[in-house]
């Protein structure tokens, strides 16, 4: 857990102005308890008065992330418990949004039902734990779209063809498959995040986050590979790796031409890839171009600091 | 006999890939709907084959999209009293036949649904032979779960799965059905069995599937004077979910519902409290399984009833957009004025 002068220390170098910092502080309850000292407090605004642009602190890299979070709550909330999140959950800084599309996937297994349930439940409680350490700084759900988003991606990767549409929700199999467009994202999301945190607290909490989005896309590709569906996992992996730019970030569910599993994405180390917050945008958004701002997932864009590809 | 749907299969991936080809999401509740919870999503036919047909509609909106259906006698609704469970195993609709003829909007809804699976739920005086046979004799799968009683029949459908024990049992009044219909939700979405007491004595059938199912976590649904104490400790029952009525018990387990089995707190569903309306408060398990919407009752006359008012009203908070409210049946059912009267409750 965090260490509250840890915290303090942190909040007060990463925070992007005073009421930010102040809001962290309140959210993790140090403000109130006197941990915080008043010359602190000064240091700290000093260090800020002449900030005049956005600076990407750890407050907007974690904003980033709930931003992400929230997309993959409701995808498997939806999927899991044929709802969303409750409004309670969706509050904050920024533009709210309502979700477009989602539903309960109709399974025919209990064992899929469980991964689902159990991966929704991770990303709901994701969603509390970064509004809890944002505090009043959290940024509000964005508009998110389930449905038209899913279908120009599969015709974007080639899985389906101009004037079919694919829908996450409508079997078990297309759920692994919306649900692989995700993991594999945040796993390379949270990885590319970790070196741009300041503090040490939040980047074991991004630690922490990063696992268990790597064992949620360990189960997805596993069961992908499982139901056969090595080619629209090919083709879904291949987009995303030309929306992200130059390099090869991403693996399909097999290697070689004998169907030989790889269940594991990584480099020739066998480390995790990586993306920077631009390049998970260019995938979230559907769009490749720099200086995109929405689109996608997102269609009004995310919100916080870290909004353009 | 049974089968096992539980068994892995390899689906091929064109297969596997066309199953989401073509459809939309229809069953998710709208985010623009118009602002201001209200209870303007009704479920309703002419009668209750047509009532349970919509039901179907609203669950599976894309033709061809549903293998496996639930059918039950829509005069005996009794003996499908556990029918959500098992339509739950397979995301199923709940279908209503009569004995010997199947209604022609059942039968043009099964053909709808592409069902390939029909699993009938009661004896061959709730569903004759005959139409089994003809099920059969069309190339679908037929399985039936029957007991020489109601208590029998329930235990046959719990141990329906014969892969995954079930994590929670269910036991309700076999006289008194409200309670398991109120649980129906539930069952449906989170595979929990509902099987039957009497108020003073566990029938032997229960007893034994309560046995072979060796789930731990049993919750009594009803209070006392439908489920005794002393049945409770036979039972082996480990909690229990009881209000003074029918209507409160409800209330309970909508209650339940959304704190520890992750249904919509934004949403709540409204059926007919009077016995003739079970009918649709089973075949409203699926949809408000599938969406996570716990259902309440109104009192037996149609009208909403001091106990669900003032449920309402103290959910007020919670119950919002996009959350829905839902009403299952008819006018008759639930007329208009209490549909009026429960939006009037939550504002």
């Amino acid at each position: 857990m965090f260490k509250k002068s840890l915290i303090v220390d942190m909040i007060n170098r990463s925070s992007t102005n005073e009421a930010e910092r102040r809001t962290f502080l309140k959210g993790m309850g140090l403000l109130s308890a006197g941990a915080v000292g008043a010359g602190l407090l000064g240091t700290a605004a000093a260090q800020r008065a002449d900030a005049a642009d956005p600076v990407i602190d750890d407050g907007a890299i974690l904003n980033f992330a709930l931003n992400l979070e929230y997309l993959e709550a409701e995808f498997y909330s939806f999927a899991a418990y044929g709802h969303g999140l409750p409004n309670s959950l969706a509050t904050g800084a920024g533009t709210p949004g309502g979700v477009t599309g989602g539903h309960r996937v109709p399974f025919k297994s209990k064992a899929m039902r469980y991964y689902a349930e159990e991966i929704a439940n991770d990303e709901v409680a994701h969603v509390k734990f970064l509004r809890t350490a944002l505090s009043t700084t959290a940024v509000s759900r964005p508009a998110i779209n389930l449905q038209d988003s899913f279908t120009a991606a599969a015709q974007a990767a080639g899985v389906i063809t101009a004037g079919q549409t694919f829908d996450p929700f409508a079997s078990e199999q297309a759920f692994l498959l919306g649900a692989f467009l995700f993991e594999d994202v945040g796993v390379t999301a949270y990885k590319g995040a970790a070196p741009l945190l300041a503090s040490k607290e939040y980047l074991g909490a991004a630690a922490g986050i990063l696992a268990v989005e790597a064992y949620h896309a360990g189960i997805v590709r596993t069961l992908l590979y499982q139901e056969g569906l090595e080619v629209e996992t090919g083709k879904i992996s291949d987009a995303r790796d030309s929306l992200d730019g130059a390099g090869d970030k991403d693996q399909g569910i097999t290697v070689g031409t004998g169907d030989r599993a790889n269940l594991v994405p990584t480099d020739a180390n066998s480390l995790a890839f990586d993306r920077t917050p631009q390049q998970v945008l260019n995938i979230v958004y559907l769009n490749g171009a720099a200086g995109t701002t929405k689109g996608g997932f997102y269609p009004n864009g995310l919100n916080g600091v870290i909004t353009s590809s | 006999m049974t089968r096992n749907h539980r068994t892995a299969r390899a689906i091929g991936a064109g297969a596997a890939l066309l199953v989401g080809l073509g459809t939309v999401a229809a069953t998710a509740a709208p985010a623009d709907a118009a602002t201001g919870f209200a209870f303007d999503q009704r479920i309703a036919g002419t009668d209750r084959y047509t009532t349970a047909v919509e039901a179907s509609k609203r669950l599976s909106p894309m033709d061809g999209t549903s293998e496996d259906v639930v059918i039950v006698n829509g005069t005996a609704t009794v003996d499908g009293l556990t029918a959500s469970y098992l339509a739950g195993l397979y995301s199923a609709p709940i279908l209503y036949t009569q004995t010997d003829s199947v209604p022609a909007v059942t039968a043009a809804e099964i053909t709808r649904l592409g069902v390939k699976n029909v699993w009938i739920v009661g004896g061959e005086a709730q569903v004759s032979a005959g139409l089994e046979k003809a099920w059969k004799d069309s190339g679908k799968e037929v399985v039936r779960y029957a007991g020489a009683n109601r208590y029998a029949t329930a235990a046959a459908v719990a141990q329906a799965d014969e892969n995954f024990p079930p994590e929670k049992v269910f036991i309700a009044s076999g006289t008194s059905t409200a309670d398991a219909l109120a649980a129906g939700p539930i069952a449906w979405a989170k595979n929990y069995p509902i099987l039957l007491t009497q108020a003073d004595s566990v029938p032997a059938e229960t007893s034994a599937a309560l046995d072979a199912l060796e789930t731990p976590t049993r919750t009594v649904l009803g209070g006392t004077s439908v489920v005794s104490d002393a049945t409770y400790a036979s039972l082996k029952a480990t909690s229990r979910l009881a209000g003074t009525n029918r209507q409160d018990t409800a209330t309970k387990v909508a209650d339940y519902a959304v704190a520890s089995e992750n249904f919509d707190p934004q949403s709540v569903g409204l059926v007919g409290g009077a016995a003739g309306a079970s009918a649709d408060a089973l075949v409203a398990a699926p949809v408000s399984g599938a969406q996570g919407v716990p259902v309440l009752f109104t009192d037996a006359n149609g009208s909403l009833g001091a106990t669900t008012t003032t449920y309402l009203t103290s959910r007020k908070a919670d119950l919002a957009e996009p959350g829905n409210g839902w009403i299952f049946g008819g006018l008759t059912a639930v007329p208009a004025a209490t549909a009026a009267a429960a939006t009037a409750a939550v504002q």
